[in-house]
């Protein structure tokens, strides 16, 4: 058996860069235990159902909707929340295109860009609709934020 | 949040994983094996799956295969619908899997879920049901091979306990020419369940068609190749008959009625059809 877990426990967690303990059952997803036990509150538990991506996460890397994972199945991992992500042009790109509304769906934009940005830097707009359909916005912000994630993408930051 | 409590096991082989099944199994504890874990979490949270254990099977090494082996592609079951997308060794499986759910999600979503999973829709299964898929599974009784249409849709179903281990396609079904169409309620081609999915090959013989969306079951239908194949007779003529020779009743819910869903239906195979039937003609 790699691990097991089978109830309350400890878990060690790699988040932004540094392990972090944390209390959890093994039911306990991701989203909930990196807002309630680590305070890192820019990912919203919004549907909880996969749907609106407003809880997105990076793990390894890649975009995940965090309220879809356990806590448990995060360990081992480096997991990256919008605190963690240094000041990268996305995040500039964003304020300049007035991508921002209320701002609830940003945090999970951001991250889920960004990861696009890294993982292919020469997108062309079929591959940017793909990844930006994984989020939704009440704000109906969009044409902001694909034209935030394009600008990236050509290079103008 | 979910309610209700379980444990988490994460098993490094599939002895363990199906040992493990059978000791929680003893305990009354309804274990599931758990993959890319969305389907689980959503209906757990919602009170509508109950469990005492979940299995992770994303550490078992064959699980996680994804390579080509003696002219045969053999995909593990938890590799994920954004790996195989990304992969691209499968054009009709990447064509499939980009449209379910939506790229994030695809980055959980494995194989081996989407062909198990307790929705209706499976779309994971229309390719390796046109493929001929070769499903190996494991149980108590040792590993067996079973054609993914016959668990499916023949009788031989995964007996509780079973694990889908991985899927074999033969080499020479991933050059095939291909098609896939699949209609949602309100956005064109976009993310959300769909009224209607339909993946297509052309083989030597004709066109064959696999279905998800219009029946609680995703299915391929011998009855239906043959029809379509009949090239002796009117396009028009042929999806009309393909449509009473659909294997089961067609699904009326909020999406849409059986009778605009066999509408739907029918316009799906008029294009696929015209597309395909011109390919090499
Ligand atoms: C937001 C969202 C959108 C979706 N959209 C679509 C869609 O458009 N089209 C579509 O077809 N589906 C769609 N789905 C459904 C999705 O494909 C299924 O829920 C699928 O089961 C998820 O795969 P998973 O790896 O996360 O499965 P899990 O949640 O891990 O498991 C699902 C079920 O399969 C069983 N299982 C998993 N792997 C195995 C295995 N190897 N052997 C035996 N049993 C196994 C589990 O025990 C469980 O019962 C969507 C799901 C979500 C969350
Ligand atoms: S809260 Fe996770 S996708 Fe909406
Ligand atoms: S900016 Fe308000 S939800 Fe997107």
């Amino acid at each position: 058996m790699r691990w097991s877990m089978t109830g309350v426990g400890t878990l060690i967690l790699k988040v932004n860069g540094s392990f972090k303990t944390v209390i959890a059952r093994p039911s306990d997803t991701l989203v909930d235990v990196v807002r309630g036990q680590l305070q890192l509150t820019g990912a919203k538990p919004a549907c909880e159902t996969g749907d609106c991506g407003a809880c997105t996460l990076l793990v390894d890397g890649l975009p995940v909707k965090a309220c879809l994972v356990l806590a448990v199945e995060a360990v081992g991992h480096e997991i990256t929340t919008i605190e963690g992500l240094p000041l990268v042009p996305m995040q500039k790109a964003f304020v300049d295109k007035f991508a921002t509304s209320c701002g609830y769906c940003i945090p999970g934009f951001i991250l889920n860009a960004h990861a696009l940005a890294v993982h292919h830097p020469d997108a062309d707009d079929a591959v940017i609709a793909e990844w930006l359909d994984s989020n939704l916005c009440r704000c109906m912000s969009y044409s902001e934020i694909r034209d935030a994630v394009r600008s990236v993408l050509a290079g103008e930051y | 949040m979910i309610a209700c409590d379980f444990e988490y096991y994460a098993p490094s082989s599939i002895a363990e994983a199906l040992g493990t099944y059978q000791t929680m199994l003893g305990k009354g504890k309804s274990p599931v094996y758990y993959a890319g874990g969305t389907e689980i979490i959503t209906m757990a949270r919602a009170g509508r799956l109950r469990t005492g254990a979940v299995i992770d099977i994303k550490g078992i090494p064959e699980c996680g295969v994804f390579s080509f082996v003696g002219g045969q592609l053999v995909i593990g079951a938890a590799v994920t619908a954004g790996q195989a997308c990304e992969a691209n060794a499968f054009p009709l499986l990447s064509a499939v899997a980009r449209r379910i759910a939506d790229h994030t999600c695809r980055n959980r979503i494995t194989i081996g879920g989407g062909v198990c999973g307790s929705l209706p829709y499976r779309e994971m299964a229309l390719p390796f049901l046109l493929g001929d898929g070769i499903a190996v599974v494991a149980g108590p009784g040792g590993t067996r091979l079973e054609p993914l249409h016959r668990l499916l849709t023949g009788g031989a179903t995964l007996s509780p306990g079973d694990l889908l281990v991985q899927l074999i396609t033969d080499e020479s079904v991933l050059s095939l020419p291909h098609y896939a169409v699949r209609r949602v309620r309100n956005s064109g081609d976009s993310v959300g369940y769909p009224l209607v999915s339909v993946a297509a090959v052309k083989r030597p013989d004709g066109v064959k068609v696999a279905i998800s969306g219009l029946c609680t079951f995703a299915f391929r239908s011998d009855e239906i190749d043959r029809c379509l194949a009949d090239t002796g007779t009117p396009l028009a003529t042929r999806v009309e008959h393909a449509v009473s020779l659909v294997p089961g009743p067609v699904v009326t819910d909020l999406t849409g009625s059986s009778v605009y869903r066999k509408y739907v239906f029918k316009q799906v195979l008029s294009d696929i059809m015209t597309e395909l039937e011109e390919v090499g003609a």
